[in-house]
């Protein structure tokens, strides 16, 4: 496999989360409508069932700069959580989040979302208080 | 990396030592699939004088499938949006493997001299160029001059 | 207002879902959803959901529940087979057997310059060269390629890559041209056996 290139790869995921292609857990798309450059991207998850986010709707940025895919893209929860792997201004840290540190060039704004979703999930994580909802940084 | 395939060295080398009059394609070093394009507005349209920046990666699949390709200089077309994607059958269900980069460059620059506002892919730009054609022409005018043109 | 679907009761297959999917449809089990899938198919029902988006938005409700690896596996499956097709647009290519078929051309009776359109290098300069010509109407020069470069273009497009003629109509019309042409036969017959009876009566 040849390598993608950023802006080719970026359109093809901006595609697939403009068509609802993807999981119906999480989306994603551009922050700016008409951002030639493709960095900055708006998310949303929606909390896993049976746990503490259950029905909730979490928002979040991502950046993905000049190095993207090579390298992972920046993010950050804007609405509040509790999750071991977010530090206290929501900010997703690359050393406690698997699917950073070992960054893959195939992984995608979704994979990431996904994986963030079953880190809401898991057992250690479901039950842990969360604040007040919709509440943001 | 994979060897490349022989038919993309070949339009490779001709793209450089038999150009196409107003278009230039120019492999990356890192990456000989992905090229640095320029297209010259044709000189009877709204786009003459400017000189545009696409980018263009030719997927594994090539040339069993279109290659890809995005304008980098914004451009005011009912054809192009925002990001630079191109509404151009020959780049989606009309490719045929018998096309060719140089082929699907002129295409695009076709495609500049006579802008289709009934099969848009940016529906503002088509909608005010068929509500008043003269002033959307005076707009892709303007827009030509403040990207497309350099200062030098 | 009501629709006709409304009050019927019936699902319209043209309106689009982009709604999530009823929470209680999260229930059911993998087996009932291929099954109903199945059962689709065997009932020829056209649906306009590609098969491989209904197995793969099943799996996908399993999953919300509790994932698995399993079921992730097939999914990132179902997800990079999806990509690997044309535009992931249907396939509307010829059979294996149609390739097969298609008339070869002998080296010999080519100008030495003649290349293929599609690999672009000349034919001479193949080793092994399995040269086709494809069965396009309307056209004065024979479009021919190499095999190995129009097999590939043929499996998921029925159309000759220089004029856009959808071979398959060639054969459509090869054989509908036969069918007359049996029938026209079968009639002479007949009429033969009609001026047989009259002479004897």
């Amino acid at each position: 496999m040849s390598k993608v290139p950023r802006n080719f790869k970026l359109l093809e995921e901006l595609e697939k989360g403009e068509k609802g292609l993807g999981a119906e857990s999480i989306s994603y798309g551009l922050a700016n409508q008409d951002d030639i450059t493709m960095t900055y991207w708006n998310g949303t998850i929606l909390g896993p069932p049976h746990s503490n986010h259950e029905n909730r709707i979490y928002s979040l940025t991502i950046i993905c700069d000049e190095t993207y895919p090579d390298k992972p893209p920046k993010v950050r929860f804007t609405t509040k959580i509790n999750l071991p792997c977010v530090d206290s201004e929501g900010h997703v840290i690359i050393s406690n989040f698997e699917t950073l540190k070992n960054w893959k060039r195939s992984y995608t704004m979704e994979t990431v979302l996904l994986e963030l979703r079953k880190s809401m999930a898991l057992a250690t994580n479901k039950k842990l208080p969360q604040p007040v909802e919709n509440s943001t940084y | 990396m994979a060897t490349l395939p022989k038919r993309i060295i070949k339009e490779t080398e001709r793209l450089v030592s038999d150009p196409v009059p107003g278009i230039t394609a120019s492999p990356s070093d890192d990456n000989l699939r992905y090229f640095e394009v320029t297209i010259d507005g044709p000189s009877l349209s709204p786009y003459a004088n400017g000189k545009f920046q696409l980018e263009l990666y030719l997927p594994d699949e090539y040339p069993m499938c279109a290659p890809k390709v995005r304008f980098l200089t914004k451009i005011y077309h009912p054809n192009i949006d925002k990001l630079g994607r191109i509404c151009l059958d020959v780049l989606k269900d009309n490719w045929s493997p018998a096309l060719q980069i140089r082929t699907i460059l002129l295409s695009i620059q076709a495609l500049l001299g006579a802008p289709n506002p009934d099969d848009p892919l940016a529906n503002d730009v088509a909608q005010e160029w068929k509500q008043d054609e003269q002033k959307a022409i005076s707009v892709a005018k303007e827009w030509t001059e403040k990207y497309a043109v350099s200062k030098d | 207002m009501s629709t006709y679907e409304d009050d019927h009761n019936i699902a319209n297959s043209n309106r689009q879902s982009p709604q999530p999917q009823p929470r209680s449809r999260q229930h059911q089990s993998l087996s009932s959803i291929i099954q109903s899938f199945l059962t689709q198919e065997n009932t020829g029902v056209v649906s306009e959901v590609p098969s491989e988006e209904i197995v793969s938005n099943a799996l996908r409700m399993l999953n919300e529940e509790n994932g698995s690896e399993v079921v992730e596996q097939l999914l990132s499956q179902i997800d990079t087979e999806n990509l690997d097709l044309p535009h992931s647009k249907k396939i509307k290519g010829v059979e294996q057997e149609f390739i097969d078929a298609l008339p070869r051309v002998d080296l010999k009776k080519l100008k030495p310059d003649a290349d293929c359109p599609i690999c672009t290098n000349k034919f001479v300069d193949n080793k092994y060269p399995l040269i086709v010509k494809l069965p396009c109407l309307h056209t004065k020069v024979d479009h021919i390629f190499d095999l190995e470069c129009i097999g590939p273009w043929l499996k998921f497009n029925s159309t000759c890559p220089l004029c856009r003629f959808d071979v398959l109509e060639a054969d459509k019309f090869r054989r509908e041209k036969l069918a007359a042409e049996l029938k026209r036969l079968e009639e002479e017959d007949e009429e033969e056996e009609d001026d047989d009876w009259q002479n004897y009566g």
